[in-house]
């Protein structure tokens, strides 16, 4: 499993630094001399993905600027700039949406590169005017181009990618969904995509941090991870962590935290495989999406102790009682895959594993192991989806408990800041912000988006009741913010009530049953 | 035996140390993962699984350390006849040394011959692989500290070179102090030398 790391806005960008440093002796006459290449762990590449020209020239001093010397590495790109200030389509956007794709940092909205992406995708109008630019979509085509290379889809090794974001609504957060949905729509269909995404702490703490409030953030947060539970063919498993517990590992500094979100991954990342253990990221893919037909939550489960005989059960306890990075209970977890480095037995791994998670078979555990440092010896279990019984949300550590109180702030905030959302005219409390003036048609379709019979907001009402229920997935139904009619896909369903045969009325009659109970209504 | 052959004796000793240090890391980890595959791996397939680059630039100036080693060995005890007194440069090569550039040739003999030891390991059979000095670092996982560390022995042997230049120079004058100073500069280069595999046999010894 060779996997390009893609550092998507501020924070991806230092934890991707974390997993990108050079391990070689660095000195740039010596290089000169021996050719020496960039070595990291497990012959891992990147990139950083930002959207604002003043965090990555002025506060980077790791990434390369990508557009001066392509050759150089590790490199920084910012999509936007791949649409000239003033060019046809930038205004044409701005004039018919209000969006401003040239903004700044982007806007701290969950849903401002989502429509972005849509309107790119589907307006028959804007792409009209992107014929110059030789792209149909040129933000997501410049980001996939940056990271491409790097892949065995160009001319590089890694046969995965692994998105590195903070789900506190910036850059990262808005990003991801897009970006994953344009590799999948070149025809990547099967290609490995995983997401590590790391949900801001509670209260206030990092509001400075994230330049946003924890209701907006919470809502940022919900509305990504919405999307990316929902694309059925897109993402390959979403790996969450909780800020919350890594920062109180890290004594509350940031910089550890990223430290550590690297040592926790190194099972996964690091060289050293065990002879025929060595597994390319399209089997981590095929058993991580078995059997599942949503794109799965992993929740990674970290120990690491020094090393001992017999050590197999401890690192398994360790892991499942103290070392969750997001809050779940591991009984309900319906596949596990280990990563392991150190002297230790896969067998002994299984064994120890059923004893906690008595559902789960020999089959439902995938075990890869590596040999790592003598002293230590560390285990790095993602859990897939551990939740799903009645009532945990009311269980302080849960999955569900804390997913249902994101879930909850973010229909606060909706209901609270409906002319924020909306872009209504005085909108904006902050005085960072600068005002966006969308189109009526844009705000029709965003009131659509958040607070239609079957928008956002209903959706996250009806998730919090599956999170009661215990109910897998909680997230079901992909939404949209534009209906954009494309001329050349639109074909009308015509049902010719003579010519239907009965078992045809039955299954009609059983679809949209099912979608009535998807809504939450009795049917 | 006096006080300058044991300490070539350390020398020895500690130079030996790493190589069967080295030499029982790798057929540790083959034992350990035979153990836990239940079943035999070969020993190539090992290797090749086991080894990961380091980086040029770090194992460039590994071979540098080892190449710099063997000269500073031969510039302290081969310089002056204080250890071998019928084998020293100024016995057997008197009319090198009595040239211009005689102590850097004498460098330079030392410097070939290490040259001579590396190209010498990279013929090695596939199988004995891990001998290859050029790639000896790579069966080892070390942190960039450790690397810088390893990489401290080259200015420690420059040192220690110039000491036993400085003492050939006003030999027959001899001035323990600054002899011992040369040797202990040498003696601590050759320990961060092959510390990674010092390290990993102490490490993984239970």
């Amino acid at each position: 499993m060779r996997l390009c790391i893609v550092g998507i806005g501020g924070m991806g960008g230092k934890v991707a630094h974390e997993f990108l440093a050079n391990e070689d002796f660095e000195s740039c006459r010596l290089t000169k001399l021996t050719g020496g290449e960039h070595v990291t762990s497990g012959g891992i590449k990147g990139v950083w993905l930002e959207s604002d020209e003043n965090e990555a020239k002025n506060k980077n001093k790791f990434f390369k600027d990508g557009r001066q010397n392509p050759h150089d590495y590790p490199l920084y790109f910012i999509p936007h700039d791949m649409v000239p200030d003033g060019h046809p389509v930038h205004v044409a956007i701005k004039k018919k949406y209000g969006y401003d794709i040239k903004k700044q940092g982007y806007v701290r909205d969950a849903q401002y590169l989502k429509a972005v992406y849509e309107i790119f995708e589907d307006d028959p109008e804007i792409r009209g005017k992107l014929l110059d630019l030789r792209s149909t979509n040129p933000i997501f085509d410049c980001a996939w181009a940056a990271v491409r290379p790097y892949t065995t889809l160009g001319r590089g090794k890694c046969d995965g990618i692994l998105f590195i974001i903070s789900l506190g609504g910036g850059t990262g957060t808005g990003f991801v969904n897009p970006i994953v949905q344009h590799i999948r729509s070149t025809g990547k269909g099967d290609y490995p995509v995983f997401v590590l995404g790391v949900l801001t702490e509670e209260g206030t703490a990092s509001d400075r941090e994230q330049y946003a409030k924890e209701g907006k953030r919470n809502l940022g947060a919900i509305s990504s991870i919405y999307d990316l539970l929902t694309k059925g063919g897109g993402v390959d498993g979403l790996i969450l962590v909780d800020n919350q517990i890594l920062l109180s590992r890290c004594e509350g500094d940031y910089t550890l935290a990223n430290r550590y979100l690297h040592q926790v991954s190194l099972p996964l990342v690091a060289a050293r495989d065990y002879p025929g253990e060595k597994p390319p990221s399209p089997a981590v893919r095929a058993f991580s999406t078995e059997g599942w037909s949503f794109p799965p939550i992993l929740v990674p489960c970290y120990s690491r102790i020094r090393r001992r005989s017999g050590s197999e059960a401890s690192l398994v306890e360790e892991a499942l009682s103290k070392g969750r990075l997001f809050g779940c209970q591991p009984q309900d977890a319906d596949k596990a895959i280990v990563f392991c480095r150190g002297y230790l037995d896969s067998g002994k791994i299984r064994n120890a594993i059923v004893g906690h998670i008595p559902d789960l078979t020999a089959d439902k555990i995938a075990v890869w192991r590596k040999l790592g440092e003598n002293s230590h010896e560390e285990l790095l279990i993602l859990l897939r989806n551990p939740y799903g019984s009645p009532g945990s949300y009311q269980i302080e550590g849960t999955l569900e408990w804390r997913l249902h109180r994101v879930i909850a702030s973010a229909i606060t905030y909706m209901e609270g800041h409906k002319p924020d959302l909306l872009y209504i005219k005085g909108y904006s409390e902050s005085t960072q912000d600068d005002e966006l003036t969308v189109t009526d048609e844009t705000r029709q379709a965003l009131e659509d988006f958040f607070y239609g019979d079957r928008g956002l907001k209903a959706e996250l009402e009806v998730a919090m009741k599956r999170l009661e229920d215990g109910t897998k997935p909680f997230f079901k139904r992909p939404l949209r913010i534009f209906d954009i009619p494309d001329p050349k896909s639109v074909s009308p369903l015509v049902i010719e009530d003579n010519k239907t045969t009965p078992a045809q009325r039955a299954q009609i009659k059983k679809m949209i049953q099912e979608e009535l109970r998807e809504m939450g209504l009795k049917v | 035996m006096n006080m300058m052959q044991v300490s070539f004796l350390a020398i020895v000793m500690l130079l030996l140390l790493g190589l069967v240090a080295h030499i029982l890391n790798v057929r540790r980890v083959h034992r350990r993962i035979e153990m836990l595959e239940h079943k035999a791996v070969p020993k190539e397939e090992l290797l090749s699984d086991l080894y990961s680059c380091q980086g040029s630039n770090f194992n460039a100036l590994a071979l540098s350390a080892w190449i710099l080693f063997l000269t500073a060995l031969f510039f302290l005890y081969l310089l002056t006849p204080e250890l071998f007194q019928d084998r020293n440069y100024f016995i057997q090569l008197p009319r090198m040394a009595s040239s211009l550039g005689g102590l850097a040739l004498f460098g330079l003999l030392g410097s070939v011959m290490m040259i001579l030891v590396v190209v010498g390991s990279e013929k090695m059979p596939e199988s004995l692989q891990y001998y290859r000095l050029a790639e000896l670092y790579g069966y080892y996982s070390m942190s960039r500290n450790e690397k810088r560390a390893m990489i401290a022995a080259i200015p420690l042997l420059w040192v220690s070179i110039l000491i036993s230049t400085h003492m050939a120079t006003i030999h027959p004058t001899f001035w323990a102090p600054e002899w011992w100073a040369g040797f202990t500069l040498l003696f601590a280069s050759l320990s961060l030398l092959i510390w990674p595999m010092a390290k990993e046999m102490w490490e993984g010894r239970s």
